[in-house]
């Protein structure tokens, strides 16, 4: 089979900024992306949990997007004028697809 | 319905002594202070056409006489003053006013239409007529308890009802009395029938209905509510702070409070109990519909008047004004940073809409009624503080731009839109269209409130637990103190724009609520850099549980003693 090289942007981002970043990612033409929501976890502040927020703002979601390899500065930096001042994570892995025309 | 009610009988009651509709008039008020304490007044039989013997002032027959029990003597309605003992009475001390507010809230879904009718009428009720005219039947339900005669008629049901006295009314003896009948308030009934002047009377607890006739007896004990309610006239006699411990402990054991309470122990005991969110969605979509829509019925009832928007405009500008106090409260009480002190700041200046139904669930249990434009003052309240807190943040800066798409989330945010929506369907509908979904809006609702603050409690716990580093006593201290700053601003507001006793402790309690939900999200966009642990755990945590157990009946017993 046929597998192509392809990078992984995995942005987790508090929940009232889904919004704003979806529209930065489509502004900079990328189109491709999953949103998923977050149930809880762990970082500078502690422990948080999805049950424990009493609405959106205090919860945050993910956003998954493969894009080709020389695309990704393209992402981050619409990404990054978003998320810069805010609570969340920002990983780029390497993968591979199987139908590179997609991404 | 009670204002409305209200209004359209002292149109036909003017002056004190002063003649209306052809006959001698009373002054509502005046009437119902002196009546005040009066455990069964005015009862709907009497003729008010027909003199009144032995009175020295004829016309009315509620201003005269009236049986208290069976062979009690007859007193002139003149010596029904506060203070004044009345053999078969005790000292009168309750204030009329409060009595027949419950009365209205009994006469509400029972009778309230012929009473109003009557009041349209404005003249008597004739015992055994089928003219639906008795503009004194809401005062015939200021007994112990009280029992309706219905009567077919062809013009529909007219309800008519006799008193029946378990004894005096709480209030009339102290407060042991209190005690005994708060305990026993959704007990039996007891007591003896009252007569009026009429065949139509003649109910008697236990017994059937009269055979002879079309009346039909029903049973309508006084609900506990009414009696917690004389509590709050007591403070005029009593005192202020007894009226705040006797609500405080009223509230405290609803089942409101106990299931936030119930939440809150299982969050900080680690329990496993949960509200799955998508129910926790619906419960609030039910309640500010239901919030809303009994809102905007209200508003069809009455109509618009300057005082609305007068209120609005008041809420606009408390919410504008409030985060300043606040954030000079902060920066002279704790070390935070501008930043932070900006974010709770805003946070105080906007509202808790689940502070506000739980304040006007309070109201009405206890037979207090507000204005129902009061939940449009609410949604008017959500964003100026948000505003305030972003320039109190940019003072020097040249001013913080707020994007557009912002201003749209704040403005058209779920919870405005739904609350707003709703309130002009309730606007729109009135009476008839609450009439269509009451038995969806109106019986369900505290028990749905229920639910929510069970769920309100399991959040506000988790919250504590997690944000514990993060409070400080000082920070604990302006979480309890700000609302009470807050709710003096409001209910000084509520005074001055001359709304009633349910309005001023409303604003009070809009005013003393801290945000929790638009807020935040603001904060979050806005103010990325504020520490959402502080402002979140201020406002729900420590500020939301106050307004719920304290909060409210404090503001509603300053309310009760600055505008009742």
């Amino acid at each position: 089979m046929q597998m192509h090289k392809a990078k992984r942007v995995e942005i987790i981002i508090e929940a009232p900024m889904r919004r704003r970043l979806v529209k930065a990612l489509i502004e900079a033409d990328i189109h491709g992306f999953t949103v998923l929501p977050v149930k809880g976890g762990s970082g500078r502040s502690g422990e948080w949990d999805r049950a424990g927020q009493v609405s959106s703002a205090g919860g945050m979601v993910a956003v998954v997007c493969i894009i080709r390899p020389e695309r990704v500065d393209e992402l981050l930096e619409a990404a990054f004028a978003i998320v810069e001042r805010h609570i969340g994570v920002v990983a780029v892995t390497d993968c591979e697809v199987l139908r590179a025309e997609r991404f | 319905m009670f204002s409305e009610l209200l209004a359209q009988l002292r149109r036909h009651r003017v002056g004190r002594d002063g003649a209306a509709a052809g006959h001698p008039g009373v002054d509502l008020a005046d009437l119902s202070h002196r009546a005040g304490g009066f455990a069964e007044f005015a009862e709907a039989g009497f003729d008010a056409r027909a003199p009144c013997e032995g009175t020295k002032m004829p016309g009315f027959a509620s201003q005269c006489l009236f049986d208290i029990e069976e062979g009690a003597e007859r007193v002139p309605l003149e010596e029904f003053r506060e203070g004044a003992l009345i053999p078969g009475f005790g000292e009168i001390g309750l204030i009329g006013d409060q009595i027949i507010q419950q009365a209205m809230r009994l006469v509400q879904g029972t009778c309230l239409d012929s009473a109003v009718r009557a009041a349209e009428g404005g003249g008597g009720c004739r015992v055994g007529s089928d003219e639906p005219q008795c503009p004194y039947l809401p005062f015939g339900f200021v007994g112990r308890f009280a029992r309706l005669c219905r009567s077919e008629t062809r013009e529909g049901i007219i309800q008519r009802r006799s008193a029946v006295s378990g004894g005096d009314l709480p209030g009339n003896r102290g407060s042991e009395q209190k005690q005994k009948y708060d305990g026993e308030a959704d007990g039996a009934i007891h007591g003896k029938v009252l007569h009026g002047t009429g065949p139509s009377l003649a109910c008697a607890p236990g017994k059937p209905s009269p055979a002879s006739s079309a009346w039909r007896c029903i049973d309508l004990p006084v609900p506990a509510p009414m009696l917690r309610a004389t509590s709050i006239a007591a403070t005029d006699r009593g005192g202020l702070m007894d009226g705040v411990f006797t609500l405080a402990a009223n509230n405290l054991l609803s089942p409101i409070i106990l299931s936030f309470a119930l939440g809150l122990f299982a969050a900080l005991a680690r329990s496993d109990l949960s509200i799955p969110e998508a129910a926790a969605k619906a419960l609030s979509i039910y309640l500010l519909f239901a919030i809303g829509f009994k809102g905007g019925v209200s508003v069809a009832a009455h109509g618009v008047d300057a005082t609305l928007l007068a209120s609005l405009a008041a809420g606009v500008v408390l919410s504008f004004v409030i985060p300043f106090i606040a954030f000079a409260l902060l920066r002279l009480m704790t070390r935070l940073s501008v930043t932070d002190a900006a974010a709770v700041a805003g946070h105080y200046g906007s509202i808790s809409i689940v502070t506000f139904v739980a304040g006007t669930t309070t109201l009405t249990s206890q037979g207090i009624d507000y204005e129902g434009y009061m939940v449009a003052v609410a949604a008017a309240m959500e964003a100026p503080a948000i505003l305030s807190a972003l320039w109190l943040v940019s003072r020097g800066k040249g001013g913080q731009k707020m994007e557009s798409d912002l201003w749209r989330e704040i403005l058209l945010n779920g919870s405005i839109v739904l609350l707003l929506g709703s309130f002009a369907i309730g606007a729109a509908t009135g009476e008839k269209g609450l009439a269509d979904i009451d038995s969806f809006i109106v019986a369900p609702f505290k028990g749905v409130l229920c639910l929510f603050l069970l769920d309100m409690g399991l959040v506000a716990g988790r919250g504590l637990r997690a944000a514990r580093g993060a409070m400080t006593p000082l920070l604990v201290l302006f979480g309890v103190l700000m609302p009470l700053i807050g709710s003096v601003i409001g209910i000084s507001a509520g005074v001055l724009l001359g709304l009633s006793v349910g309005g001023i402790t409303m604003m009070g309690v809009l005013a003393a609520s801290a945000s929790y939900i638009a807020v935040p999200a603001a904060m979050r966009v806005a103010l990325p850099e504020a520490n959402p642990s502080i402002y979140l755990t201020l406002s729900l945590g420590v500020t939301f549980p106050f307004n719920l157990t304290l909060g409210i009946p404090i503001y509603t017993a300053i309310a009760s003693a600055i505008g009742g």
